[in-house]
């Protein structure tokens, strides 16, 4: 039972190996162009990870190219290019911006834009509208004082009147 | 047998539940406190039913019964029995089980707690609805205790990458939080339905709100944590669909819990805090349903299911009925307009909402604008994190520097003395570190603005705080230590909120270093060489094969110095199990306040020789601390007692449902 344990799990592991793909020969910091290509491709295995942090053989195939074709002196935009006209325009991580992709960039812009703009308009208005009120009430307490002050003038004279009747 | 008891738990649930919702709907016509009561009991019963559901399928999962379906699909009888009761939610079914668990859990505590005598059964009522919909799915569509038609005697065995302590504090934190936003959104509707329009619903509900933000903080945390630990490609955020459907109701209940604040103090905003409740949790069912319709490809999705247009369609109910209700309702939701001036607190407040509902706009936009581009144009495309990075940064930037405004300027008019005093200091320090840095070399926009306004904020918090402490300290004549700790204790509320801010500005200060300064390395080494990376010199001793249970691990061996100096070994490994195609991938890590060594055994040859993937992430530490600054300054801000309460009213005249009209000192 334990020797048939053993080669089962002998065999997964060699599976694995079986499965490793092209893998780089010599110790190589990645160039932040290849890394740049690398985490602007998708890998096109299912997995929906980046190039640059996919491990399976399809990721390590996809590096191999960047790899290569970054030593052919190809620009970004060629190799990028390259992957698309092999695998379409899924392959890159975000689309270009052109076309009705655009929107994809310029929209939550946009509404931000708006948004802020009618957060502007809102405060102004407030703003005035507060303002406004203060105007009114202080104008109010103004009248209420003149018109305090006239009834009172207005009751005194009458006082004096009638006080003379009697005195 | 246990799984008939499971399935008729649920059964009998989905009745009471129905039972429930009548009989608290005549308790509101007829006031009949019997129907109250009657209903109550509905719902304890139905804890009682759904916590016994829990128990059996916890009990199948523990016993390995691989006559059940998800037991079958879930576990092995390899698997730990630690990992057997985790998968309670690593499936569809079980994870609904979860939810509806918890929902029911939160309707009775809301029950017990009777904090609106009059809202209290509304609420309950629109809890129970969606109880309801999860029983339903559970009894009719997807069943937790579903048999095989032929037993068998061994199941498909747990995803190696769900078998890690992350695995169980994220889902269960995640569901915590998606589910807590129930509660605020029912009483709101609640206030809604009874025509109130004052502040009691944001007041009682505020704990569950709070509880609800910190409890997805967490999940995305530990989803993040996980991430970074687990799934070995060294990132911890990949802007993945189900990452963004936690993320968005984060940024909406933070907009939301920054929101209140402006109708506690001054009775504005009542309209714009009832759709921020509506979103946040309209979005959470949007997470479920995005995680179970297969729509998009996720790493966190269930896969496709039929399940998909019923939450989609739940989802829309819950949108559009509500939605209806505040517009039925919108002249009772009129507030007050106090603005005096454009500079002031609340409109800080209202920009901050904005970026978070921009962000919130954003994410969601990128999320679904593959399916929007395919339709339009035909063409299929990728929205990855290039494009979330591209849109989120600038709002992020401009987010972080109101978290520095926000909490100095001062509440109604802020005058250009206010602003010198507590701007100066803060902008001059931040202008010199973007100077220095930029002689240092970094020249990356995003970056030396991100360093910047970080700084920027948190040099503002800091320069309050001290002078909180120093004004303390004149007036008391206290000890600077004992007017600080005072100073603290005696508002929690307001400085737990900065101690969150300074938890943010941590996690943003990781998140920058990590994405601007990143270092990868991909070497492949015999036995007995060495490989270097940075400061770091890393020799390869061996490579070596070990048993852990019935799972087989192999191992390479690595010495590690950095500056000459060692530091000692690591050991990434892959683990293979007799139930998994794939081995899973365990990296190792060695983490400091300046960067994380992470390497990755990416794989090996039968002479030795092996592949890793060396990274030098910076100051990726900052992120999980900051972290936990939020826990802690959460929980300071939230325990009851003296300095927990809101500040005083900023409103000239306060109409108080209970009080009358009383004056208010501003």
């Amino acid at each position: 039972m334990k020797h048939r344990k053993r080669i089962t799990n002998t065999a997964l592991i060699l599976l694995f190996l079986i499965n490793l793909a092209v893998v780089p020969i010599n110790s190589a910091e990645v160039s932040t162009i290849q890394k740049e290509i690398e985490e602007m491709l998708v890998c096109q295995d299912d997995c929906g990870m980046l190039v640059s942090a996919c491990d399976n053989s399809t990721a390590s195939y996809m590096r191999g190219i960047i790899n290569d074709q970054i030593a052919q002196g190809k620009s970004k935009d060629e190799i990028l290019q390259f992957f698309v006209s092999i695998y379409g325009e899924q392959v890159l991580a975000a689309p270009k911006p052109r076309g009705f992709n655009l929107t994809a960039y310029v929209t939550p812009f946009l509404a931000v834009f708006v948004g802020a703009l009618i957060i502007y308009f809102a405060i102004e208005k407030w703003v005035l509208h507060n303002r406004l009120s203060n105007i009114d009430s202080l104008v109010a307490d103004k009248l209420k004082t003149n018109n305090e002050q006239v009834h009172k003038k207005e009751y005194e004279e009458k006082l004096e009147q009638e006080l003379k009747k009697y005195w | 047998m246990i799984a008939d008891i499971g399935y008729l738990a649920i059964l009998l649930s989905l009745l009471l539940s129905i039972y429930a919702i009548i009989t608290s709907a005549i308790y509101l016509k007829t006031r009949n406190i019997k129907f109250f009561k009657s209903s109550n009991g509905a719902v304890y019963g139905m804890l009682l039913l759904t916590s016994l559901a829990v128990v059996s399928l916890l009990w199948l999962l523990f016993k390995g019964d691989f006559t059940v379906k998800y037991v079958y699909e879930y576990t092995s009888s390899d698997l730990s029995w630690f990992y057997r009761l985790t998968a309670l939610w690593a499936g569809n079914d079980g994870s609904l089980l979860l939810w509806l668990w918890l929902l029911i859990i939160y309707t009775a505590l809301v029950v017990k707690q009777n904090k609106i005598k009059d809202a209290t059964p509304i609420a309950t009522i629109i809890l129970l609805i969606n109880s309801f919909f999860f029983l339903f799915v559970m009894a009719f569509l997807t069943n937790p205790f579903e048999k095989l038609i032929m037993a068998q005697i061994e199941g498909r065995g747990l995803n190696p990458m769900l078998q890690s302590p992350g695995m169980i504090i994220h889902p269960l934190a995640t569901y915590l939080g998606y589910v807590g936003f129930a509660v605020p959104f029912a009483f709101s509707m609640a206030a809604l339905f009874l025509n109130q329009s004052d502040d009691r619903w944001i007041k009682v509900t505020r704990g569950w709100t709070v509880i609800a933000w910190l409890f997805l903080t967490i999940g995305n945390l530990y989803g993040a944590l996980w991430a970074y630990e687990e799934l070995g490609w060294g990132g911890y955020w990949a802007w993945d669909p189900v990452e963004n459907a936690s993320f968005m109701p984060w940024l909406t209940g933070s907009a939301f819990l920054h929101s209140v604040m402006i109708q506690e103090r001054k009775n504005m905003l009542k309209i714009w805090n009832i759709v921020l409740i509506i979103i946040t949790y309209v979005l959470t069912l949007f997470g479920t349903y995005l995680v179970r319709s297969g729509i998009l490809q996720s790493v966190h999705a269930f896969g496709s299911s039929a399940l998909g247009k019923y939450f989609l369609a739940f989802t829309l109910f819950v949108l559009v009925t509500s939605f209806v209700l505040m517009l039925f309702k919108i002249k009772l939701l009129k507030g007050e307009r106090e603005f005096e001036s454009l500079i002031s607190k609340e409109s800080s407040f209202l920009f901050n909402n904005l970026i978070l509902l921009g962000m919130t706009f954003a994410t969601f936009w990128g999320t679904v604008f593959p399916l929007i581009s395919e339709a339009v144009t035909g063409n299929k495309i990728t929205v990855s994190i290039p494009f979330f990075n591209t849109v989120n940064a600038p709002l992020g930037i401009i987010l972080i520097l109101l978290m520095g405004i926000c909490p100095l300027i001062a509440w109604r008019k802020a005058n250009i003395k206010n602003i010198i005093e507590n701007f100066t200091v803060p902008g001059v320090l931040s202008i010199i570190l973007g100077l220095i840095l930029y002689f240092y070399g970094v020249r990356k926009l995003y970056i030396l603005l991100g360093f910047v306004v970080t700084f920027f904020a948190f040099t503002a918090t800091v320069w309050d705080v001290m002078k909180g402490i120093r004004t303390r300290k004149r007036i008391t004549g206290e000890s600077y230590g004992l007017s600080f700790i005072r100073l603290l204790l005696r508002n929690r509320r307001r400085y737990g909120g900065y101690i969150i801010h300074l938890g943010i500005l941590m996690m943003v200060f990781g998140i920058i270093g990590s994405q601007g300064f990143g270092i990868v390395k991909q070497a492949t080494a015999k036995v007995g060489d060495s490989v270097v990376i940075g400061s770091y010199q890393i020799n390869y001793l061996d490579l070596k094969q070990t048993k852990d249970g019935k799972n087989v691990v192999v191992y390479a061996e690595l010495q590690i110095k950095k500056d000459d100096r060692n530091i000692g070994k690591m050991t990434p490994h892959k683990v293979f199990y007799p139930t998994q195609k794939q081995p899973s991938t365990e990296v190792a890590i060695n983490s400091t306040w300046i960067e994380d060594l992470y390497i990755i055994l990416a794989g090996w040859e039968l002479d030795g020789n092996a592949t890793f993937k060396i990274l030098i992430n910076p100051l990726v530490k900052w992120i999980w601390t900051g972290g936990y600054y939020i826990v802690v300054g959460t929980l300071f801000a939230l325990w009851p007692g003296r300095g927990s309460r809101v500040g005083g009213k900023y409103v000239k005249y306060q109409v108080n449902s209970f009080e009358g009209v009383e004056k208010n000192e501003a």
